[in-house]
């Protein structure tokens, strides 16, 4: 075997250490058997492998699950507070003044009546101001599940819209755009 | 209770206060949401007062009262929404020496 | 979607189109996916568990307020370790140089030997590969800044250099580069354990 140094390679053979790296948890191929650069650099990386590898494999304690949880509570309750104060729909204007509505409410009736159809799972959607007065529009996009019709899926999802916020919210809605973007495939 | 004529101490506290807890007591409100000033006093455990919760602005002749509310899970919005700015009116139009100035608007967060 | 179930990718998409769509739910449940890798990388960015906390706190509240930049479902955990990393180096740029107190913390417990009370032989026993996998973890803190991410990210988190390349905004090459100058570095201060 020709031996030659490489500029970026300290040692004799021309196996970088990236390469050796690369196969330390296989058997030491032919040419590593015989080389004794190989060898020595198999050996002296083992060691780091060996810890490297104990780190990536340990486990989370039960103390970060619990810190994961109460930050991820905390984190939550921030965002949900920036949501719920983001946009407002002015849905009515009594002689007392206007009545207005969250977008986050909007949006949660929105996806509640979706969410409890079967065959089909939401993905982007959002709420504008109806062309009428007193009106809210809605735009969302859906996946169904192969095989399912999706007009007659998309008519049950504008009438669930419908019932839902006739019930939850006590607005008409104007337009109800559906578009069917993707199809489930079980796996 | 004595009214203060000028503008800034036309809805005094104590009926700011009263009002805030007559829209608790409307049926389908499950919460009155602090002010949005106030988000950095939840963080280090304390509250606004009670006053607080209804926010008042003067423009011209109106006085413009606004409240953010939370409705229980199956009660209508805009149903609780109108009882809400019904209750305030009559609280505020016994105590403001000019009902037909009040603006009030009702959020449900 | 089950609970407790990994989403598969359709599920992902749908998770993020619904995050940017204003869905808190969506949102939360997409940061469970990673919440323990990216704890684990701020810590090793950081040597500190309790300041691990605080960035990771920021990094939650950033993802949410820059949803709208996520472009593609699929770089999800890319483009999350990538605004950790951007916290953690603002973090590091802020605060006044002290000790890592991985080591310390773990002294504490007093699982640890002292430095130097150290088998002559590859560690195989649990315990002495635990003080290995601490003493790696102290000279991977003592690594620059540029070489301990890639390190971390390729050998602990097991991501791709492409991935890599990405979350640093460096070219493959560059990382590739930073990753074997970081390894030949550790394997010679893990010499003594041989």
């Amino acid at each position: 075997m020709e031996v030659r140094a490489l500029p970026e390679n300290p040692y004799s053979c021309e196996r970088t250490e990236d390469e050796l790296w690369s196969k330390l948890s296989e058997p030491a191929d032919e040419h590593e058997q015989g080389c004794p650069n190989c060898q020595a650099q198999r050996k002296r990386l083992a060691t780091l492998s060996l810890a490297a590898g104990q780190w990536s494999a340990e486990t989370d304690s039960e103390a970060d699950e619990e810190l994961l949880g109460g930050l991820l509570d905390r984190v939550m309750d921030r965002v949900r507070t920036e949501v719920r104060r983001g946009v407002r729909f002015t849905i009515r204007i009594t002689p007392h003044g206007p009545l207005m509505i969250s977008g986050y409410l909007l949006l949660e009736t929105l996806r509640d009546a979706v969410d409890q159809l079967p065959y089909i799972s939401l993905g982007s959607h959002k709420i504008l101001p109806g062309e009428l007065p007193d009106t809210i529009s809605l735009s969302l996009k859906i996946a169904i599940e192969a095989g399912q019709d999706g007009t007659a899926l998309a008519q049950q999802a504008r009438e669930a819209l419908l019932t839902h916020f006739a019930e939850r919210i006590g607005i008409s809605l104007g337009a109800i755009d559906i578009s069917v973007e993707d199809v489930i495939h079980e796996h | 209770m004595s009214i203060d004529p000028s503008p800034i101490a036309v809805i005094p506290q104590p009926v700011r206060a009263l009002v805030v807890s007559a829209a608790r007591g409307v049926p389908g409100v499950s919460t009155i949401h602090p002010p949005p000033y106030s988000t950095w006093m939840t963080l280090v455990g304390s509250q606004p007062a009670q006053y607080e919760f209804l926010r008042i602005t003067f423009r011209g002749e109106f006085v413009n009262t606004e409240l953010d509310i939370g409705i229980e899970d199956h009660s209508n919005a805009v149903e609780v929404a109108t009882a809400v700015q019904s209750r305030i009116f009559d609280v505020l139009a016994e105590h403001v020496p000019s009902p037909a100035a009040l603006r009030i608007t009702v959020t449900v967060l | 979607m089950p609970g407790s179930e990994k989403p598969d990718e359709q599920q992902i998409r749908s998770l993020v189109a619904r995050a940017q769509s204003g869905d808190a739910r969506a949102f939360e449940k997409l940061l469970k996916l990673h919440q323990h890798g990216l704890l684990r990388f701020c810590r090793s960015m950081l040597g500190s568990s309790s300041e691990a906390e605080d960035v990771l706190q920021d990094v939650y509240l950033g993802a949410w307020r820059q949803l709208s930049t996520l472009k593609s479902s699929e770089a999800l955990g890319v483009w999350l370790y990538r605004i950790a990393r951007h916290r953690c180096i603002d973090h590091l740029r802020k605060r006044t140089p002290v000790p890592h107190d991985l080591h310390t913390e773990e002294n504490s417990t007093g699982s640890v030997p002292l430095h130097g009370q150290r088998s002559t032989e590859i560690p195989e026993t649990y315990a002495e590969n635990r003080v290995a996998m601490l003493d790696l973890r102290r000279y991977v803190g003592e690594l620059p800044q540029n070489q301990r991410e890639s390190w971390v990210l390729k050998e602990i988190h097991h991501l791709s250099y492409a991935s890599i390349s990405e979350i640093v905004g460096e070219p493959v090459a560059t990382v590739r580069g930073r990753i074997a100058r970081a390894r030949t570095t550790l394997a010679e201060r893990m010499q003594p354990w041989r």
